[in-house]
């Protein structure tokens, strides 16, 4: 099985700190992969690089390769990458649109569909977030409006719309209620047949329950990176056993 | 209550320190207002200054309009710059002492009196680029003064805006311009706005950097902009300074004042706007 | 593709006016110190600066800045003079005594008076301060060095005020309870609190308003009398740098030492306020330090 994206001694660094020391993962396609660790230890900047986000913020830099299907993503214009892997923040940003343009914003950007076309692809994006039925009357509606839950499934089907290979979530649900954190699970899982996923996650429960994979980091180390059922059955090192058992962060 | 107690002389010392200053800038409000209030007619809104010595009597129609085109000229090429530098300090600027050091220039622009702008505009605008006196020289005088409060009113409302929705929108590999004018200047546009406007007001009761290099006594209406233009400052520092006619400077300062407080209260009704629409 | 040809004209745009904005900054001074240089090359600096004659039309023309350097420095400092006991007087009063309805109301007031162009306030300094220092002293023309740190001091109010008074906001806020759950009133809390804590805010005005006061030009140049004469008494005449360059650049031929000489003397004027800012820059870090 191929890997949708490889990492290959990857240090980060914000400024003068060091966030992320010679990590080296390997993420299978159309599996879901947990990152897992305490706050702070630099797994919403892992994130941010995989896609070239983090060159939009002051001060970050990265040392090591990282490829995305094979190619380094140094050598792959950074819009096209963008087209390809899809991200999610924490806290729910749609934009201050109507819920109709958060999901045209980036179609119109990137093609030229006719009004029909357009309408297809975000009632088919919406519908793959289970999403469609509860705003079908109110499309036109400003997405401000939804609840946590709702904008965050909205912000994942916008996500979407442009067919990424590829979506990274940072702790997704950690700002919603257990029941929005069911269905975007649930949508999650049904994704992962067409789509790779990796997900930071605080939640140990939520890994267990959706993530193939699980890798642990602590204090910008990769700890351990196994299967899901080995890593909390069977783990290897003494941190991650005590951080499975709550014992750390 | 025990007013000779304890604390009385720094109760004193407030309100008598509020009593002074809001006496002295309210007598100094009305009697602008009730001194000018005379000489407002018609004929002096609408006719040109005539008399002998010129400006005795007659109106200052080319001087509003003067004033009007000079803060014309000055907050297009001012707004420009601003934006623009603000815009890059936001956007495109990714190492933090060039932010900086933008803001230090910036800053220092702003420091430069505007006497010293005036002899700069002098000598380089009106004698090397041989403008002469004109509504050109006197405009791009104007705006190397003013654009340091777009730049900075700018990049604070710049600076306002969601950075995860921006993040958001390259995610999905969209461009920094097709970002900006999508997502972030929709937000921003109001504070942007309301800065531009004070810059406005801040050129046009400026005189200095006018006085060497577009603003006469007499001139006509401003038809292009290589001529020399009247302004309602310097207008108001020649009936002033030369004593020629009280009642026409207490006019002119009217209108003048008239004038600014206008554009003050639009800036007010786009910030009441501005409220409601988070509510 | 048409979008990219936007991203495109917006990206160069965008950093050519940029580029431009610092390029105003270098050009300008590079100007100022390039014609005062063509001065400078014919008088010697301490000279200029210590000069006690400001003559540029006398054969052979003298042009000594001292009388007009200092009185720069005693507008700004009679200004300062007047205006600090009452700008601070009316923060304390807004941040600590002003309930916080009426502040909001005020501060767009402050902001108004602010922008008021000082043109208006050296008009009303010809209209209204004269004839009553006229009276009131008994002399027979107001035009003095008084009159122009009192109009200056009107000038420099507002903005002392909205300096400090956010200062000693900043203070408060941070204090305040901690303050009041300890029993103190109101006035002890002030005086041997937020007073002491606001130096920095209030030395900061201080500064910045002085830099105002020198630069101003408008509001002094028509009650100030404009005489070059070493100021020794605050009922005399003065003229400070920028009178100087307003009222004679307009008879200074081009290329004359005299028109050199305007340009060396705002030269003087922007290094002091340099000087200035730098003062208050290393204070600022010695305070907080």
């Amino acid at each position: 099985m191929t890997n949708v994206m490889e990492l290959k001694n990857v240090s980060i660094a914000y400024g003068s700190t060091q966030v992320l020391h010679n990590i080296s993962l390997e993420f299978p396609q159309k599996r879901i992969t947990a990152l897992l660790g305490p706050s702070g230890c630099g797994k919403t900047t892992l994130l941010k690089a995989l896609n070239r986000l983090l060159e939009e913020e002051t001060e970050g830099k990265v040392k090591g390769e990282i490829f995305f299907q094979g190619k380094n993503i140094q050598e792959i214009p950074s819009d096209y990458l963008r087209k390809k892997i899809g991200i999610v923040f924490q806290v729910p940003t749609p934009f201050p649109f109507s819920i109709y343009k958060n999901m045209a914003y980036a179609l119109k950007y990137h093609n030229s569909y006719r009004k029909k076309e357009l309408e297809e692809v975000i009632i088919e994006k919406l519908k793959l977030t289970g999403l469609y039925e509860e705003v079908r009357d109110r499309m036109h509606m400003p997405a401000s409006k939804l609840s946590g839950g709702q904008q965050q499934r909205l912000c994942i089907a916008r996500s979407l719309t442009l067919n990424p290979d590829l979506i990274l979530l940072d702790e997704p649900c950690s700002s919603l209620d257990p029941n929005s954190m069911a269905r975007i699970e649930e949508t999650l899982v049904r994704l992962s047949e067409h789509v790779s996923i990796i997900i930071v996650t605080h939640n140990l429960g939520q890994a267990r329950r959706i993530a193939h994979n699980s890798a642990f980091l602590w204090e910008g180390e990769l700890m351990e990176y196994r299967s899901t059922e080995e890593l909390f059955v069977q783990p290897e090192k003494e941190k991650t056993k005590n951080y499975l058992e709550g014992y750390l962060g | 209550m025990k007013f000779f107690g304890e604390g009385f002389f720094i109760k004193a010392w407030l309100y008598i320190s509020v009593i002074i200053v809001l006496t002295v800038t309210s007598y100094i409000i009305f009697h602008i207002f009730i001194s000018g209030w005379s000489s407002l007619s018609l004929e002096f809104l609408l006719a040109s200054p005539a008399g002998m010595p010129l400006g005795t009597e007659g109106g200052i129609l080319p001087a509003i309009m003067g004033t009007l085109a000079l803060g014309a000229v000055s907050i297009t090429v001012a707004s420009f710059l601003g934006v623009a530098t603000a815009t890059y300090q936001f956007l495109f600027c990714r190492t933090l002492w060039i932010k900086s050091g933008i803001r230090i220039v910036i800053q220092c622009i702003a420091g430069i009196p505007s006497i010293v702008l005036g002899l700069f505009g002098y000598t380089f605008f009106v004698v090397s680029l041989d403008m002469g006196y004109s509504l050109l020289a006197g405009g791009l005088t104007l705006a190397i003064m003013i654009f340091p409060v777009v730049a900075v009113n700018t990049e604070k409302a710049l600076a306002e805006t969601n950075q995860n929705q921006i993040l958001s929108s390259y995610a999905l590999g969209i461009s920094k311009a097709y970002t900006f004018f999508g997502i972030i200047l929709p937000q921003t546009k109001k504070d942007i706005i309301s800065g531009i406007l004070l810059a406005v007001v801040f050129a046009m009761g400026a005189t200095a950097p006018i006085m060497l290099t577009a603003a006469v006594l007499s001139a006509s209406a401003p038809t292009s902009l290589s001529k020399p233009v009247m302004a309602l400052p310097y207008h108001l520092y020649i009936l002033a300074s030369q004593r020629l006619s009280v009642d026409h400077a207490y006019g002119t300062a009217l209108v003048l004042l008239l004038i600014l407080l206008s554009v003050y209260a639009l800036v007010a009704t786009i910030y009441t706007g501005k409220s409601s629409d988070n509510l | 593709m048409k979008q990219k040809i936007i991203d495109k004209i917006f990206t160069v745009t965008v950093k050519a006016l940029t580029v431009t904005s610092v390029l105003i900054l270098i050009f300008i001074i590079i100007f100022i110190v390039q014609e005062s240089m063509v001065f400078f090359s014919q008088v010697f600096p301490l000279d200029f600066l210590l000069g006690r004659d400001w003559r540029p039309m006398s054969q052979p023309p003298r042009v000594g800045l001292l009388p007009i350097l200092t009185a720069t420095l005693a507008l700004s400092g009679l200004a300062l003079l007047m205006a600090l006991p009452a700008g601070i007087g009316c923060s304390l009063f807004l941040s600590q005594v002003c309930p916080l309805k009426l502040r909001r109301k005020i501060r767009p007031f402050i902001d108004v008076l602010a922008g008021i162009p000082s043109v208006v306030y050296g008009f009303v300094g010809v209209v209204l301060l004269l004839p009553t220092l006229e009276r009131l002293f008994n002399l027979s023309s107001g035009d003095s060095l008084l009159a122009g740190g009192i109009v200056l001091a009107v000038m420099i109010l507002p903005f002392l005020i909205a300096t400090i008074t956010e200062s000693m906001e900043n203070t408060t806020g941070k204090h305040i309870i901690t303050s009041k759950s300890m029993g103190v009133s109101r006035w002890y809390m002030i005086r041997h609190l937020v007073l002491p804590a606001s130096r920095v805010g209030i030395l900061a005005g201080a500064i910045l308003g002085t830099a105002r006061a020198m630069g101003e030009t408008m509001a002094v140049i028509m009650v100030v009398g404009n005489s070059p004469l070493m100021p020794v008494s605050i009922w005399q005449r003065v003229k400070p740098i920028p009178s100087l360059i307003a009222l004679e650049m307009g008879s200074a031929p081009l290329g004359t030492l005299h028109y050199h000489a305007l340009y060396a003397a705002g030269l003087v004027l922007l290094l002091m306020l340099l000087l200035i800012n730098m003062v208050f820059y290393y204070i600022r870090k010695k305070i907080e330090g």
